[in-house]
């Protein structure tokens, strides 16, 4: 069992009066599970499967950076591939897909994305 | 001396496979045994249960005689919105575990290439069974929603797999379909390769969630092309048997019962065979078979092979 950690950033832009939900969902039949809290806050505001997580309204989060970790287990014997949709419900660009291989059945992913509201 | 380079191509695997990490599913028999050696009566067992073939894999029968090659388009590319819970809620997975194989092997004056597919049906959890799934589920979200994963983490993690794959072996109810087609050549050209058998058959499984046993039925039609009933003893078969299989975490031993019928000379045969599968490492499965097969003639049934399942491009013997 071994773990492959990957470390990204993505811009988002999120001018709306509307609150921005958040949506994570892992594709290819395996199971992930996430860790959603702002940068410098220790402070977590979701964690397991994220659904609809409300993040505030777009306008408020202008110059904030939101940690998401998502760790993947490889549960499916068919397919080695990882993929992960984190949705953003009233961004400018909502969809951030990734995805990637892990070497064998019952490896792990670790995805740490900072998402930067612009 | 073929068995000289089984053990030395199985030898030669295990110095690459990493033995701390080895998961050992024997009861999912992930590694594809292709229906062309099945239509070929080489494979070891000729009642298969229904798998879930990996996206690429290679079954290698022995050296001197060959091999199969399969692959599963629908998991070649990702599928980003095929959840966990699809997986195991579908009861018709038929496009999800729609495998395409060519085989290859010798006999002693042609050289037999195959085609084959095979597919589930129809795949069926009980409520029970779903239910546990969803349990396990459940714990390894917890334990993966974490920012640090430290060993105990990983211990955690992995017991939690381990208890997931166990539940998700334990599919209630199977009906996977396959056909398959042989050809051979006498010198080994694809000019000269000429049709010889075709055949589709069914597996029927089915696993008491009581009972230790797993009972899988097979029934299947056969016949040669190009050859006249009544001329060619070997002509039109129809087949059915059973086979009940007991599982533990590192093997796997069946005993298979078939009854054939040539129906163009209104004759019958069986098959009576035992086979065991000793999984070296999760794609590393030593195979055996023993009995009596089909023939009147030569019938001892004597198989020994490794099979090899390859998921991963990167993986290479050095």
């Amino acid at each position: 069992m071994a773990v492959k950690k990957i470390n990204k950033q993505e811009q988002i832009t999120a001018n709306t009066p509307d609150s921005i939900l958040l949506t994570i969902t892992i594709g290819n039949a395996q199971i992930g599970g996430s860790v959603v809290r702002w940068k410098n806050s220790q402070e977590i505001i979701g964690k397991g499967e994220i659904k609809n997580l409300n993040l505030g309204t777009g306008t408020t989060l202008k110059g904030r950076v939101l940690k998401v970790t998502t760790n993947v287990l490889d549960v499916n014997e068919q397919t080695n591939g990882i993929i992960i949709n984190d949705y953003f419900y009233n961004s400018g660009k909502p969809l951030f897909t990734f995805e990637d291989r892990v070497n064998n059945d019952g490896d792990i992913l670790q995805l740490i994305t900072e998402y930067n509201f612009k | 001396m073929h068995k000289i380079f089984i053990l030395s191509l199985v030898l030669l695997c295990l110095k690459n496979q990493p033995f701390a990490q080895v998961d050992i599913k024997i009861s999912e028999l992930s590694i594809p045994t292709s229906p062309g050696l099945v239509l070929a009566d080489k494979s070891p067992a000729s009642i298969e249960k229904p798998t879930n073939p990996k996206a690429f894999g290679i079954s290698l029968l022995n050296l001197r005689e060959g091999g199969a090659v399969e692959v599963t388009p629908f998991w070649l590319v990702n599928h980003s919105a095929f959840s966990f819970e699809d997986y195991f809620k579908k009861r018709f997975p038929i496009i999800s575990t729609f495998n395409l194989s060519g085989a290859t092997f010798k006999t002693d004056s042609t050289s037999v290439l195959s085609l084959g597919f095979r597919t589930q049906i129809v795949r069926i959890y009980s409520k029970n069974r779903q239910d546990a799934i969803l349990s396990i589920k459940k714990k390894i979200v917890d334990i993966l929603a974490s920012e640090e994963i430290d060993q105990k983490t990983l211990n955690d993690i992995e017991s939690a797999r381990k208890e997931l794959n166990g539940e998700k072996s334990k599919v209630t109810f199977n009906i996977e379909i396959a056909a398959a087609f042989l050809g051979s050549s006498t010198n080994s050209s694809f000019k000269n390769l000429s049709s010889d058998k075709s055949g589709v058959w069914a597996n029927i499984r089915y696993r008491p969630n009581t009972f230790p046993l797993d009972l899988t039925a097979l029934t299947r039609y056969s016949w040669a092309n190009n050859a006249s009933p009544k001329m060619s003893k070997d002509s039109t078969f129809f087949d059915y048997g059973l086979s009940l299989s007991y599982q533990k975490t590192k093997f796997d031993i069946s005993l298979e019962y078939i009854n054939r019928s040539d129906l163009s000379i209104n004759s019958s045969s069986d098959r009576f065979a035992i086979i065991a599968n000793y999984a070296l490492s999760e794609n590393i499965i030593i195979v055996g078979s023993f009995g009596k097969n089909f023939e009147n003639v030569g019938n001892i049934l004597s198989v020994i092979g490794v099979k090899l399942g390859f998921s991963n491009e990167k993986i290479k013997i050095e």
